[in-house]
């Protein structure tokens, strides 16, 4: 269960008033790892870096053990990838579109594209340019999941889709992750689906990984602790992530060493609570 | 297939460790009898909001103390269990709960008469309630 | 590769079919009015016979206007200016690149896209002004055998396939905004030359050419299409790299 799947190291991109990386990120068989950040942190300029509409400056990439650059169109034959790119054609129904795309992939399953769009409402002879936010989405979406991928990057798939469709997203996508050899890396706001779908979670802030947590270890570690008092030397421990006064309490993403700490300082502990991924997010995004 | 495993906000048990001994205490209960079939690990995972990893972990350890049983490409089922390990598990479960129930009590300082003079109490209630 | 290479040029065909029946339209209606511009011409190079006619609008047709004969120009992303913005080659680029296409399939395409382009577009041109020359009472092709005529078109198509073999880069390869200002540039540049011409000799370009085609016409028409056809493969060899290595948002 340890083969890696996608393989990223030194990945840096330069731009005049930003830069994305250095970015080190690791995708295993059988894993669905989220992708979080506030709006501008770098998510998507990730992305297209990994299917080259953007150039690294520096970094090596590799997909399923093989260098990006010299296995390019073979590794992206395995991928379903979802990135908002298809607004320029927007003159096309979708029916064209998928005419245009089916052809690249030699794996595409052209009863899968039926049956989902059926499964998603897609009226096929729709001009793109004419579906709402939430339809184009839902296209794209069908369109990453046509092909036998073993990798999919999902570029907030779910952003403006209806509830229903939302659910039938999460369900395909468990369904996808069923052989438990392939992985989905996917970039998203909603805390839900983190929560549903997301067995390690990447923090993206000002185009570094600021953070990288397996969802268990948030629930060992991470707590909310009612004490007695808060010393000012509190201040100076590292694992201390928040403090306020009314009434005294601690945030911390080490539970166990903060525990040490007040047994020391003599405080008492008057209640301890797990953190909910949601502010655990907020604490580490801002 | 829902299964009524919860994970505690407040308990600092890991998590596999809870799922385990959940599932365990359904299956000696008899709430989930032999060749049931178990959700898969990502199913569960997502219920729970906890990672693969750990329900993965969860079954493998429930799956090497012969609770359940794996095929592959058909899922997870509960498996035929001995008698005297159900009942050896029994046990332990109870006896689990009413360490926990101990502990608390003494958090909030009940002396050991005031905690025993609860447990008749809720003893009685209890089979009042239920007739038996 | 050349398979899968015709298969999106076909594609780009068809889904362009409205932007490519305007530019045969109005490649139509300019033959039309070149015709007439030539027989004019011809006249005074070979029997010095001196109608005035706008020589400069002429010359502007043949050095400006046929090598555009290799874009789709009546395309809506050359008509609007909201492609300066939108980039839209560049962002139709973007999705290409992102599905498994290798990149020399991609150049392939665009030049396979600029030589039909310009192959259809310079035979309705030439097309045209061949019919016209022949249905009306004109003298041009008394003055100028077909094979001659032949070899005028193909010293200019040459020329189209060099100046033209740039614009699949300029499209794909640089952003919405130097693709509009690329018809300037090139406008203030070819102005420039044809006025150094015009003040040292006392003939237009179109002149020219039609007195040396008519002289060493098959040598000048092969030198013409050898340079054409190099310089379409140097710009593809040079469109394949930038795509390779371009950003595209």
């Amino acid at each position: 269960m340890n083969t890696l799947l996608l393989e990223v190291e030194g990945l840096t991109k330069e731009y005049e008033n930003y830069s994305l990386g250095p970015i080190d990120f690791k995708v295993e068989a059988g894993m669905i790892v989220g992708l979080v950040g506030a709006n501008g942190s770098g998510k998507s300029t990730f992305f297209r870096v990994l299917m080259r509409v953007i150039q690294e400056d520096k970094g090596r990439i590799e997909f399923f053990g093989k260098d990006l650059h010299t296995n390019e169109t073979e590794i992206k034959q395995n991928i379903g990838y979802v990135g908002e790119l298809l607004d320029v054609y927007e003159y096309l129904t979708i029916e064209e579109l998928a005419s245009l795309i089916y052809y690249w992939y030699p794996s595409w399953n052209k009863d899968r594209f039926e049956y989902l769009a059926k499964r998603y409402e897609i009226n096929k002879k729709e001009k793109y340019g004419k579906c709402s936010k939430g339809t184009k989405k839902k296209v794209e979406f069908i369109f990453s999941l046509c092909p036998d991928s073993w990798l999919l990057l999902l570029d907030e798939p779910t952003a403006g889709v209806d509830i229903v469709s939302q659910r039938k997203i999460k369900e395909d996508l468990m369904k996808y992750m069923d052989d438990g050899d392939k992985a989905i890396v996917l970039a998203t706001h909603n805390t839900e689906e983190l929560n549903q779908l997301c067995d390690s979670i990447y923090v993206l802030r000002h185009g570094k990984i600021s953070d990288t947590l397996n969802k268990d270890d948030i629930y060992e570690n991470w707590s909310r602790v009612w004490v007695s008092r808060i010393p000012e030397t509190i201040k100076n421990h590292i694992s201390i992530i928040n403090t306020s006064l009314t009434p005294p309490q601690i945030v911390t993403n080490n539970i166990q060493s903060v525990e040490e700490f007040l047994k020391k300082e003599e405080i008492t502990i008057n209640h301890t609570q797990r953190l909910s991924l949601e502010e655990v997010l907020e604490y580490l995004i801002e | 297939m829902k299964l009524p495993i919860h994970i505690s906000e407040e308990s600092r048990e890991p998590i596999y460790h809870q799922i385990e001994t959940q599932l365990k205490t359904l299956i000696v209960a008899g709430q989930l009898p032999p060749g049931t079939p178990l959700p898969s690990i990502r199913t569960l995972a997502s219920e729970l909001a906890c990672s693969v990893i750990t329900t993965r972990r969860a079954y493998q350890n429930l799956e090497a103390s012969g609770y359940i049983k794996t095929f592959q490409g058909k899922g997870t089922f509960v498996k035929e269990i001995e008698e005297n390990a159900r009942e050896e598990t029994k046990q332990k479960v109870v006896y689990n709960a009413f360490e926990k129930a101990v502990e608390q009590g003494r958090q909030v300082g009940c002396t050991n008469e005031d905690m025993n003079r609860i447990f008749v109490e809720v003893l009685m209630r209890n089979s009042d309630n239920n007739g038996g | 590769m050349l398979e899968q290479a015709f298969w999106l040029a076909k594609k780009e065909f068809k889904f362009q079919w409205l932007g490519f029946t305007a530019t045969i339209l109005f490649t139509l209606i300019l033959g039309i009015a070149t015709a007439f511009l030539l027989d004019i011409s011809a006249e005074k190079v070979f029997i010095n016979r001196d109608t005035p006619y706008n020589r400069l609008l002429l010359d502007l047709i043949f050095i400006g206007i046929t090598p555009s004969f290799a874009a789709i120009y009546m395309s809506k992303p050359y008509l609007s200016f909201q492609t300066i913005k939108d980039d839209t080659f560049t962002k139709r680029m973007a999705l290409l690149r992102s599905l498994p296409i290798p990149v020399k399939v991609l150049s392939a395409s665009r030049t396979i896209v600029m030589l039909m382009t310009l192959s259809i577009l310079s035979f309705i041109f030439y097309g045209v002004i061949y019919l016209i020359l022949v249905t009306f009472p004109m003298r041009f092709l008394e003055l100028m055998s077909f094979l001659e005529f032949v070899s005028f078109i193909a010293i200019w198509f040459g020329y189209a396939l060099a100046v033209g073999g740039m614009i699949p880069y300029i499209e794909y390869g640089t952003s919405g905004k130097v693709l509009h200002l690329t018809p300037f540039i090139s406008i203030a540049i070819f102005i420039a030359i044809i006025i150094i011409v015009y003040s040292y000799v006392e003939s237009g370009i179109v002149e020219i050419i039609l007195y040396f085609a008519k002289e060493n016409g098959i040598l000048l028409a092969i030198a013409s299409m050898i340079i054409g056809i190099s310089s379409t493969y140097l710009w593809n060899r040079l469109l394949t790299n930038r795509l390779a290595k371009r950003d595209y948002l």
